[in-house]
Order: C-alpha cells, then sequence, then structure tokens
C-alpha cells in the first residue's frame, strides 16, 4: 500500500487528486495540505511514500518544499498548470511531472513509474532539480523542539556543529537542522555565508567585528552578540571577503 | 532778357545729354556682356554712342574753352564724326526696325546709303578747308551741306514711318509711330527754318533727348524708366542744384588763391555738404519717385519683409504657393503665378523669375504684365529675384518640416503597429496558467458540483470569446471590458474558493467610454498572478473606475504582497513586469504624455495600487484601426 500527501492550494484541485487516486489500487491518501509548510509539517509527521506536489503556492512553493525535505525524501510527483519555467527544469532533468487539468491515464502513469524507482535515485533526482532551479533552495527546514519551521537563507546568522548536530542560528533562536555542515555548505549561497572553520559557516552580512588574536587565528562578533573563532588558515579569506585590505580591517 | 538764359540752358542741356546717352550706351554694353542681349540691336548702340561722342566733345571743348581760352586739339574730328554719322545712322535705325513692313527693300537701302554720303560729304565740307575749327559751320558750305544731311535723315525717317503705317499695327506701335512723327517733323523744321545759335540750338539740343526717350521707351522699357527718369531726374535734379551751389558760392571760391591749403581746405570744406547729402538725396527722390510715378506700393525691403511674413504661417506646399501668389500679385499690382514643375515656361512678356532648390530648378514664378499703370523696370526684375530666392527658402524650410514630421508619424505608427502585434500575440497565448488552472477546477467540479462547472465553463467561454473578439479591434466600450474581468475574477474565485472577494465599481456615465482594450484586463491578471495568489489569507481586488468631462481614472487594488516581495521572488516568474511595461507602451503609443501608468503600495490599506489615468478623448478615436 503506497501512502500518499497531497499537496495543492486549491480545494478543488486536491479534491479531484483525490477522486483520481480513489480508482488506483493499492494507493491509500493519508493527508492533505493546502500551502508550503503545512506540507513539510505533515511530510516529517506522517512520513508518507509519495507526494503529490503542486508548485505554484502561495509562501513556500512545491520546489522549495522539495529541497527542504531531509533525506530519505518521500518520492514526489510534481504538478503544474502551467510553468514554463519548472518545465523546461524538469526536461532537463528528465522527472516525470504532471500538467493540470490531470488525466487518470496520465496519472497511473506516473505512479507506476515512481513505483520501480529506487527511494534514493528519487532523491538524488529531487537533488538535481532543486539545484537547477534558482532560488529553488533559498529556504531551509529547521526543526525546534517537535515543531519544523521554514527559514529563508538570508535570515540565518551562523550554523555550527556540535556534538554530532547541525544548528541554525538566527538572531533570535537556535534550531536544529538535518544536512552536515558540507551538505550546507554545498547549497548555501556562496557569496552570503563564507565556512570559518571546521565547526562553523558564518553569514557575512551577519559580521560586526574581527578581532585578531595572537597566534594568526582571529575572533569573529556576530550581530546577535555570539562570537566565533577563526581558524588560522582562513582569516586571510574572510578579511579579503568582507572587502578591503587585510589592514584596514584590523580594529583598534 | 530770354537770349541771356539760352546760352545757361544749352550748357545744361547738353551735359544732361552726355551723361544721359554715355549711360545708356554703358547700360547696353553691360547687359549684353552679362546677359548677351542686344536689346534695340547693335545700331542703337551706335545710335547712342554717336550721340554721347557728341555732346561728351562738345562739353570737353566748352570747358577747354572757358579754362584755357582755346580749343583741344582734334576734339573738332570727333565733333565733326559724331555730326556726320547721326542722321544716317538715326534713319538706318529707323529702317532696321520697320524693315518687316516695308516693301521694295532696295529703294530703301539706296536711301540710306545716300544719306551716309551726304554725311560724308559734310565731314569733307567741314573738314577739308583748313582742318576742324572751334565753330566747324562756320563755313557757309558747310552749313548748307548739314542742313541737307539732317533734313534728309528726318524726311527719310518721317517717310519709313509713314510708310510702314500703312500695315495694321496695335495701339502700342501706333502711338509709339505718330510720336515718332511728330518729332521728325519738328526735325525737319527746326533744320529748315531755326537761326543757328539761340532758340535753334536749344531745340536742337533738345530734340536728341526725346528721340532717346521715346526710342528707348519702346525699345527696353525698364532701362528707359531706370535711366531716363529715375537716374535722368536725379542728374537733372543734381545739375541744377549744383549750379545754383556754385553760383552762390563763386564770389568766396574766387577769392581764394589757387593752390594754397586754405584753398584746398575751403573746396573740400564746400564739397563736403553735398557728398554727405548725395546718397539720402538720391534715397528719398527714388522713393518720392517709385510712389509717385511707378505706383510701387513697397520698397523693395519692405516688400522682401511683407512678403517673408505673409508667408509665415503657411503650412503646406499648396499654402505656401497660394500665399506667395496672393503675396507678389499684392506687391508687383499684377496677376501673379507659382509653377512648381521643373518644366514650366510661360510665354509672352510675363516677368519670371526660376525657383532654385538647392541649385536645381524645380519652378518658375511668374508675373503677368500689368494692364494699367507702367510696366516692370529692372528693379522690379531684382526684387522678384530676391523675392525668388525666398521662396525657395521656405520651400526648402517646409519641405524638411514635412520629412521630420512625416518620419515622426511613420515612427509613431511604427510603435503603434509593434503594440499592436505584440497585443495579439498576448492575446494568443492568452495566460496559460489561468486556462489551465481554470480547465483542472472545471474537471474537478464536474462530479460534484456540475451545476457550478457549468457555470464556470460559461465564464470562461465569455472571457475567451472577449478575447479573441478584441484581436479584431484596438478600442472597447468600458463596460464590455468590465464584463470580462468579472467572469475573469469569479472564475478565479471558483478556484481559490474562500481566498478571493472582489468588487468593480464604475459609474454609469464611464460604462460607454471607450479605452484600449485589455488595460484593466492585464492590471486584474498582474493583480491575482502577483497578489492575490501569493498570500495565504483571504485576498482582495478592488477595480474602481471614475471619469471626469476630459479624463479617465482606473484603479486596481489588491492586498498582496507588493512589490519587494514579489521582486524577491522573481526566479520563478520571468515575466514578471511585462504586463505593465506593456500596457505603459499601447498608453504611449495612443496618447504619448497624456496617459501615466502608476503603482505604488498603500501602507493604510495594506494594498497594491496600479492606477491608470487617460484622456477621455478616446471616442474621437473610435475610427482608429
Amino acid at each position: 500500500m503506497i501512502r500518499a500527501l497531497l499537496v495543492d492550494d486549491e480545494d478543488i484541485a486536491r479534491e479531484r487528486l483525490r477522486q483520481l487516486l480513489g480508482s488506483i489500487a493499492d494507493i491509500e491518501v493519508v493527508g492533505e495540505a493546502a500551502d508550503g509548510e503545512e506540507a513539510i509539517q505533515k511530510t516529517l509527521e506522517m512520513r508518507p511514500d509519495l507526494l503529490l506536489l503542486d508548485i505554484q503556492m502561495p509562501g513556500v512553493t512545491g520546489l522549495e518544499v522539495a529541497a527542504c525535505l531531509p533525506r530519505p525524501r518521500p518520492k514526489i510527483v510534481f504538478c503544474t498548470a502551467f510553468d514554463a519555467y519548472a518545465v523546461k527544469a524538469f526536461e532537463l532533468q528528465a522527472m516525470d511531472y504532471l500538467l493540470k487539468p490531470v488525466s487518470p491515464h496520465r496519472l497511473a502513469l506516473a505512479i507506476d513509474k515512481i513505483r520501480q524507482t529506487e527511494p534514493r535515485d528519487a532523491d538524488d533526482e529531487v537533488d538535481r532539480l532543486t539545484r537547477s532551479v534558482p532560488g529553488a533552495s533559498a529556504r531551509l527546514l529547521a526543526r525546534c523542539g517537535g515543531r519544523y519551521k521554514v527559514i529563508p537563507q538570508r535570515e540565518a546568522v551562523y550554523f555550527s556543529s556540535e556534538g554530532g548536530l547541525t544548528r541554525l542560528h538566527t538572531r533570535e533562536r537556535g534550531y536544529v537542522l538535518e544536512p552536515t555542515l558540507s551538505d550546507l555548505e554545498a547549497r548555501l549561497d556562496g557569496a552570503v555565508f563564507f565556512r570559518l572553520s571546521r565547526a562553523a559557516i558564518v553569514n557575512l552580512d551577519a559580521v560586526t567585528e574581527v578581532r585578531p588574536l595572537v597566534g594568526g587565528t582571529a575572533d569573529v562578533v556576530l550581530n546577535n552578540g555570539a562570537t566565533l573563532e577563526v581558524s588560522r588558515r582562513r582569516v586571510r579569506d574572510l578579511l579579503e571577503r568582507l572587502g578591503g585590505p587585510v589592514a584596514s580591517s584590523r580594529p583598534e | 532778357m530770354v537770349s541771356r538764359v539760352y546760352p545757361w540752358l544749352d550748357l545744361l542741356l547738353c551735359s544732361f545729354n552726355a551723361i544721359t546717352f554715355t549711360l545708356l550706351a554703358c547700360l547696353w554694353l553691360r547687359d549684353y556682356w552679362k546677359r548677351r542681349s542686344h536689346w534695340g540691336g547693335y545700331l542703337y548702340l551706335c545710335v547712342t554712342a554717336a550721340f554721347a561722342v557728341l555732346f561728351c566733345s562738345n562739353i570737353a571743348s566748352y570747358l577747354s574753352l572757358g579754362m584755357f581760352y582755346r580749343p583741344v586739339p582734334f576734339l573738332g574730328y570727333f565733333q565733326v564724326a559724331a555730326n556726320a554719322l547721326i542722321p544716317p545712322l538715326v534713319f538706318h535705325f529707323f529702317y532696321r526696325n520697320e524693315r518687316g513692313s516695308l516693301s521694295g527693300h532696295w529703294m530703301w537701302r539706296i536711301s540710306v546709303l545716300a544719306v551716309y554720303a551726304l554725311g560724308l560729304l559734310f565731314a569733307a565740307l567741314a573738314i577739308l578747308p583748313a582742318g576742324p575749327q572751334g565753330d566747324l559751320l562756320g563755313d557757309k558750305n558747310a552749313l548748307m551741306a548739314y542742313r541737307g544731311m539732317m533734313i534728309a535723315g528726318a524726311l527719310g525717317c518721317g517717310i519709313v514711318l509713314l510708310a510702314s503705317g500703312r500695315y495694321g499695327a496695335d495701339r502700342f506701335a501706333g502711338n509709339r509711330r505718330r510720336i515718332l512723327l511728330l518729332l521728325c517733323g519738328a526735325w525737319m523744321l527746326t533744320y529748315l527754318f531755326a537761326p543757328k545759335g539761340g532758340w535753334g540750338a536749344i531745340v536742337a539740343q533738345t530734340l536728341p533727348l526725346c528721340f532717346g526717350f521715346v526710342i528707348t521707351y519702346y525699345v527696353e522699357r525698364p532701362t528707359f524708366f531706370d535711366v531716363l527718369i529715375k537716374k535722368g531726374a536725379f542728374t537733372l535734379c543734381s545739375v541744377i542744384f549744383l549750379t545754383g551751389y556754385l553760383l552762390l558760392l563763386a564770389p568766396f571760391l574766387l577769392r581764394l588763391r589757387g593752390g594754397t591749403p586754405t584753398a584746398v581746405l575751403g573746396w573740400a570744406l564746400l564739397i563736403l555738404p553735398i557728398v554727405l547729402l548725395a546718397p539720402w538725396v538720391y534715397r528719398v527722390l527714388s522713393v518720392w519717385l517709385d510712389r509717385l510715378l511707378l505706383g510701387r506700393r513697397f520698397l523693395p525691403a519692405e516688400a522682401g519683409k511683407y512678403f517673408l511674413t505673409g508667408l509665415q504661417d503657411a503650412i503646406t506646399e499648396t499654402d505656401l504657393a497660394e500665399h506667395a501668389e496672393r503675396l507678389l500679385s499684392d506687391i508687383f499690382q499684377s496677376e501673379a503665378r507659382v509653377l512648381l514643375d521643373d518644366e514650366a515656361s510661360t510665354s509672352g512678356e510675363c516677368m519670371q523669375e526660376a525657383i532654385l532648390l538647392r541649385g536645381e530648378r524645380i519652378g518658375l514664378i511668374s508675373i503677368q504684365p500689368r494692364t494699367h499703370g507702367p510696366r516692370f523696370l529692372s528693379e522690379d526684375v531684382t526684387l522678384l529675384s530676391s523675392l525668388a530666392e525666398t521662396y525657395s527658402f521656405l520651400l526648402d524650410n517646409l519641405r524638411l518640416r514635412e520629412e521630420r514630421l512625416r518620419r515622426e508619424r511613420r515612427e509613431q505608427s511604427l510603435l503603434l503597429e509593434a503594440n499592436r502585434s505584440e497585443l495579439r500575440a498576448l492575446r494568443a497565448q492568452i495566460n496559460p496558467h489561468f486556462m489551465f488552472n481554470a480547465l483542472n477546477t472545471i474537471a474537478g467540479l464536474i462530479p460534484r458540483r456540475p451545476d457550478r462547472a457549468e457555470r464556470t465553463i460559461e465564464q470562461l467561454a465569455e472571457v475567451f470569446r472577449y478575447t479573441l473578439s478584441r484581436s479584431e479591434r484596438e478600442w472597447v466600450p468600458l463596460d464590455e471590458e468590465l464584463e470580462a474581468v468579472r467572469a475573469y475574477l469569479q472564475i478565479e474565485r471558483t478556484r481559490f474558493g474562500d481566498r478571493l472577494e472582489f468588487t468593480i465599481h464604475a459609474g454609469d456615465d464611464a460604462a460607454k467610454v471607450r479605452i484600449p482594450a485589455m488595460i484593466v484586463q492585464t492590471l486584474v491578471e498582474n493583480a491575482v498572478k502577483h497578489g492575490v495568489s501569493a498570500i495565504r489569507t483571504p485576498g482582495r481586488i478592488e477595480v474602481d473606475v471614475e471619469t471626469s468631462q476630459s479624463r479617465l481614472w482606473i484603479e486596481v487594488r489588491d492586498n498582496g504582497p507588493g512589490f519587494e516581495e514579489s521582486a524577491a521572488r522573481a526566479f520563478h516568474r520571468p515575466g514578471d513586469g511585462h504586463g505593465l511595461r506593456n500596457i505603459r507602451e499601447r498608453l504611449r503609443g495612443y496618447f504619448g504624455d497624456g496617459a501615466r501608468l502608476d503603482a505604488r503600495r498603500d501602507q493604510a490599506l495594506g494594498m497594491t495600487v496600479v492606477s491608470v489615468e487617460m484622456p477621455r478623448t478616446a471616442q474621437a478615436v473610435e475610427a482608429a484601426p
């Protein structure tokens, strides 16, 4: 039995999907979500096998939902009414997708196909897709206590790795993230984020001060009050990235 | 008493004659060299030159006798030669002019030769006895020969005129013949009866002048007026004035011993007022002559100004030509025509001038001869040529302006055309996102709520019918567009469920106002796409149309996230802003700067407001495709 979650902001569209899926054997619709955040929340709670994910939604779009979800993800079938840009990306990645209005035949084919794909391959495909669409991974999925929250990248002040857990710190509070720092470094916007050391990635826009220390290392002061240490090899790089010659960045 | 005046009069006439005939001869030569025209023929030149030589040598002999108390050597030969040549030349000239209407050519030729022979005889008699003397008619035989030659010449001319009169001629020629006949009679009588010296000399001096006047008048009128009337009058006035002036000053002048600095200074000071006054007097005199005698309405400068001012407001070539004809008729007091055709030419006695445009002849201005009033003079010709130049300058200007206007209009229409095709393209692929979503909604509605599905299909059909029919017309009544917008919003409302509410408000008198098609529709689609569909809370769209006498305002408001956030999310909407730009360009195409499109965020309402303001003159443009 395949457990499916339907994600679409239009009630009637979800209704139709549910109706069509009803005629396919061994599919059970376990839930519905009307926007991206709800979709992530329910996915993490219900652990469905299949997501039928609409792309155009207010707030977090379908592509962002896919990018946020930690591996292993459920298998995903994207739906769109008309979005030339996304459709082009699908075709480049040879991914299957559904066009609205969805026909029962096409839906059955897509589900057959997805049934035969290895979960790992499906995840790789989604990763490639979301990386190929600029901005699709502009949001991160973070955990705080028992709840999940979607946080735009630019709100992150720094990421740290503490005792095997990856943490995201905003100005207000800290969250726990699924990916490792190295995974994050690959996903984040290289123009804004900088790897300080093995244990930290920092948002350059949040840096307020750099204090050089004896021995060639330095401390970085951030706008949420935190202080992080920069590894010796990266001090020079950091100062250059912050702009201007090394000497002028030295605080008095 | 009277006899005391004779020498003065004689001298005055003589000098006037000398100046006049010298001028005429020079003018003829100038025209010949400049324009290769020989009006009056070569004989005219010979006659005037002979008179000029005669009177100039007379003056010279007067002066030399007065100053040095002896004649200039060899001057007598010139006087004799001129005297001997004048009667035969005049006779020859008359014969040459009338040759066409005379019969028996050989007889006339013999007569001409006979008069030349008489002249030769006189010359021989005057010179042979003792060389030329102070008084060449001193010898009795010479005097006889002189009188015989003169009478023969006058008789010959008279007979020529009489003989040619047998053939019908117009009034103009008739008048000329009568006057010349009269003069010939006077000529003959003078030399038959007049005494030597005294009034006979005066008449003898006057006669050539009269002949010169009449002949020149009939041969070349502009020259006649220029030389004999204007310059002649000026010369006469100056000679009289100078004579009187110097007479008055003579006592002082004689007291100054010649050659001293005082004398030189005195002369210079005496001449100075004349030098200073002469140009002014000449100008005043010529204005006076132009106005009173020649009936000219304008001085050349005034005419130029009048012409230019009158042509200033002409906006087409036809206008320009018509105005120019009217103004030229006014200036020249005669019918004027402007022919813009490089082959154009006129026949007859028209005064004409080519219109040159950058060195190329493109037409002709012709002035008909006046039926009443004086004929055209050389000054009129000069004036016409300067006016023709003004005209071609203005024409050139006008053509350049028209060319520029045409280019601008072409560009404008190209822009409109581009907008139109862009609009057509926009219609052809009318918002596929909307279409597929609408179809999906309908598909979802069919099983459970077929009535709602049916209504949605009807609304969809209405939207499509409207957009398709609009590809035929650019301008639509506002209420038609608003109906389609309503149908569109209802479909979207069905699709979004509770998430969309809308109001459409338009005044009653706005219903029939025409607007460029799809303006409101595009604004509303924009509001749905970037506004309502981007938020999770209930969305709201308000459409307001207001009108005044002359203007129309359309306002579309939505409570979406506004521009900043949608710009931040632009990654999946590469076509963002395309709709607004399209509207802005179309409005500029139709109204230029007369229409505006503004987009702003109303923080108080928390709504994005897009407003269009345009003239309500759209009705007038109804006929536009």
